[in-house]
């Protein structure tokens, strides 16, 4: 009797015990919340749509075998809000997800503009916040020590400027012209080009125009009564194919056309139905998705494409956020937390990751990232890429 | 001085173009208003419409014909939906049927997004290449633009003055209950200038497809210069629609070629507030008696 009710307790213990000891084998589990905060509608939708499709691809393939901190695995939960381009809703996100959802990392938005007020709000929050926002470089906050939270997701401005102004030297102009919209993108990211263009010897006007241009005309007729021989055209990328077609139709910037970020087909279709008849050069503050240089950047690129979500004119901005979602939470297994922000941040500077934009880590002189480059240049309907390999070890 | 005349004509001729546009926007926004009295806000966003349209079938045919042939209609029963469903229940209200209309705005934007996708879209115009004449550069497709233009305007002038039907209008505008008195059909006359009103954004947007990138969100900057416009030539004024749209247009190219180029919209918007500061019914009167 003893001997079977024995084992029946042995039986049923081990029953019971079944589901814990599973549980002990698995490990614990839990989520990190991420915010999103860009702008999925409104003028600016093209900005924010690729790196928030970005990342949602990206926070699918880590939770696919989640990450590790310490003995429990973690997930990512985005949350994404769209602030609609407007200020008083970025804010209202961005006060949302920090109070009410308590959220340690913001990613976004990229928009300039948008950005300079976002840090305002996360920066005393002791909230990571990830940005493209050349203004953040611009207006010095990745240099700053008391925004040690910020990461800039674009490539150091400085080193970007020496590939821009080559690409003007290559268009062979001396007098050139610095075009874009007159807003905090374009006033975020001048600074360098400027200061290197006038280092090598090139002589830039400033031309801006207000973001919703549609005609150019007069703005090539104002470059060319200047004697401008090419022109450097920052944004908004959706807009060059018009500013060509008005330099081809006004015989305007003789030299050539050089820009950030442009895709190829602008100058080899979308301008004037076939290949302008000056060269096309864009530096790409990302690797080109178009003109893959590497197997990771071409399974990115059908991945994108795999999303059905059309990227239009700035699908390389889906850069702006890929890597930076896996490279997070290396970091915070590296950090052993996902709560302290301090550490988290530590920890980030520290990592290489090797990503679809090459290897991926922080410059060490300004809080922002380094990862491939891509020229592409159109000379006579032939398109030529090249990558310009990340620096980092 | 040869050299900055030629370059004066260039901005000039720039401008006059775009200008076109805004006074075929603005003549839809003033035919509204002089009939109705409501302050139509979603211009913009029929506008846009009629860019979308324009650009699915100019895509799909490769006609530019076909492409203006089909926003025209489209946008003319857009106009005629939301005459009978929306506006014909706020005309004896006009603030409620200008709160509407902001309301619309909204409707519009979701539902081009659901159709087209938020983002930007850009097209090859029908017309490439440019004409010297004396180093001035005439750009083609603008002077198919501002033909097309003007040859809307001129028809709308002409039935305005010249028809029978341009004669209720007017008489409508002027004092409804005499003109229904008088056997005008009241309700009808305003429903058909809400669809021609519909139908001239519709054109517009036809050849914004041509200038510059279109998506669902451009509404706001047509409706701004569209609304300078009918304030500048006087609310319910059509020939000063005209007028003022061509006006703001060359204003706006000159302050690009002149002065401050990021500074255009300011320097154009002041001028406006200057104008209705000296002339509040506009350079050429409107407002109170609104008169088409």
């Amino acid at each position: 009797m003893k001997t079977k009710q024995l084992l029946l307790s042995t039986v049923a213990a081990a029953f019971l015990a079944a589901p814990v000891a599973g549980a002990l084998a698995q490990g614990k589990t839990g989520i990190v919340k991420i915010g999103v905060n860009e702008t999925l509608s409104g003028k600016f939708v093209g900005v924010g749509l690729p790196p928030t499709t970005a990342i949602r691809l990206a926070v699918h393939e880590v939770n696919e075998k989640g990450f590790k901190v310490g003995d429990t695995t973690y997930k990512f939960e985005p949350i994404i809000l769209d602030n609609r381009s407007e200020g008083s809703v970025m804010v209202a996100n961005a006060t949302r997800l920090i109070e009410d959802d308590k959220v340690k990392v913001i990613f976004g938005p990229t928009l300039s503009l948008l950005a300079n007020q976002s840090q305002e709000i996360t920066v005393p929050a002791n909230v990571i916040n990830f940005s493209a926002a050349g203004s953040w470089q611009g207006l010095g906050y990745l240099k700053d020590p008391k925004k040690p939270l910020l990461f800039g997701t674009q490539l150091p401005l400085p080193d970007l400027a020496l590939s821009e102004v080559d690409a003007m030297k290559q268009l062979g102009a001396k007098k050139i012209a610095y075009m874009g919209s007159d807003d905090d993108t374009t006033r975020g990211n001048m600074g360098p080009f400027l200061a290197e263009a006038k280092k090598q010897g090139l002589q830039a006007e400033l031309i801006l125009f207000p973001y919703n241009t549609a005609d150019f005309s007069s703005f090539v007729t104002r470059a060319k009564s200047m004697g401008l021989e090419a022109v450097f055209f920052l944004h908004p990328q959706v807009s060059a194919p018009n500013l060509m077609r008005a330099m081809v139709e006004l015989k305007a910037f003789p030299k050539g056309f050089a820009g950030r970020g442009m895709l190829p087909a602008a100058a080899l279709t979308q301008a004037i139905g076939k290949p302008v008849p000056f060269p096309f050069i864009s530096v790409n503050a990302t690797p080109d998705l178009s003109y893959p240089a590497t197997p990771a950047q071409k399974a990115f690129a059908d991945k994108l494409k795999g999303t059905g979500v059309d990227l239009g004119a700035t699908i390389n901005f889906a850069f702006f956020s890929y890597d930076f979602v896996p490279m997070l939470a290396a970091a915070m297994t590296k950090a052993g937390t996902v709560t302290d922000t301090a550490k988290i941040a530590a920890a980030l500077k520290t990592i290489t990751y090797n990503g679809a934009g090459g290897k991926v880590c922080i410059a060490k002189d300004v809080q922002t990232a380094i990862y491939d480059g891509a020229q592409i240049i159109v000379r006579e309907g032939k398109v030529s890429a090249k990558a310009f390999p990340s620096s980092c070890k | 001085m040869e050299e900055q005349l030629t370059l004066f004509v260039q901005y000039a001729l720039n401008g006059i173009a775009m200008g076109a546009v805004y006074a075929m926007i603005a003549a839809g926004i003033t035919l509204v208003y002089g009939l109705s009295r409501i302050i139509h806000f979603a211009v913009g966003e029929l506008v846009m419409f009629g860019a979308f349209i324009a650009l699915m079938v100019w895509e799909a045919t490769g006609s530019f014909s076909w492409a203006l042939a089909a926003a025209i209609p489209a946008l003319a029963i857009i106009g005629l939906i939301t005459e009978r469903v929306v506006f014909r229940f706020t005309l004896k209200e006009p603030l409620t049927g200008f709160i509407v209309s902001l309301g619309l705005i909204l409707v519009f934007q979701g539902t081009a997004v659901e159709i087209w996708s938020p983002n930007p879209k850009y097209s090859q115009p029908p017309l490439h290449g440019s004409w010297d004449f004396f180093d001035i550069l005439v750009r083609k497709q603008s002077m198919l633009n501002l033909a097309i233009a003007a040859v809307v305007l001129a028809v709308c002038y002409v039935v305005l003055k010249k028809t029978t039907a341009g004669k209720s209008v007017r008489a409508v505008s002027d004092d409804p209950d005499a003109s229904a008195l008088m056997g005008i059909p009241v309700k009808k006359v305003i429903m058909a200038t809400f669809i021609v009103g519909s139908a001239l954004a519709g054109i517009a947007g036809c050849i914004i497809m041509t200038v510059g990138f279109i998506s669902p969100f451009i509404g706001a900057v047509y409706l701004l210069r569209g609304f300078a416009v009918a304030l500048i030539g006087g609310l319910g004024n059509i020939q000063g629609a005209a007028i003022a749209g061509i006006g703001l247009g060359i204003a706006e190219s000159l302050a690009a070629g002149y002065v401050g180029p990021g500074w255009t919209d300011a320097y154009v918007f002041g001028t406006v507030v200057l104008v209705l500061l000296w002339r509040p019914t506009g350079l050429a009167g409107g407002a109170e008696g609104a008169r088409i």
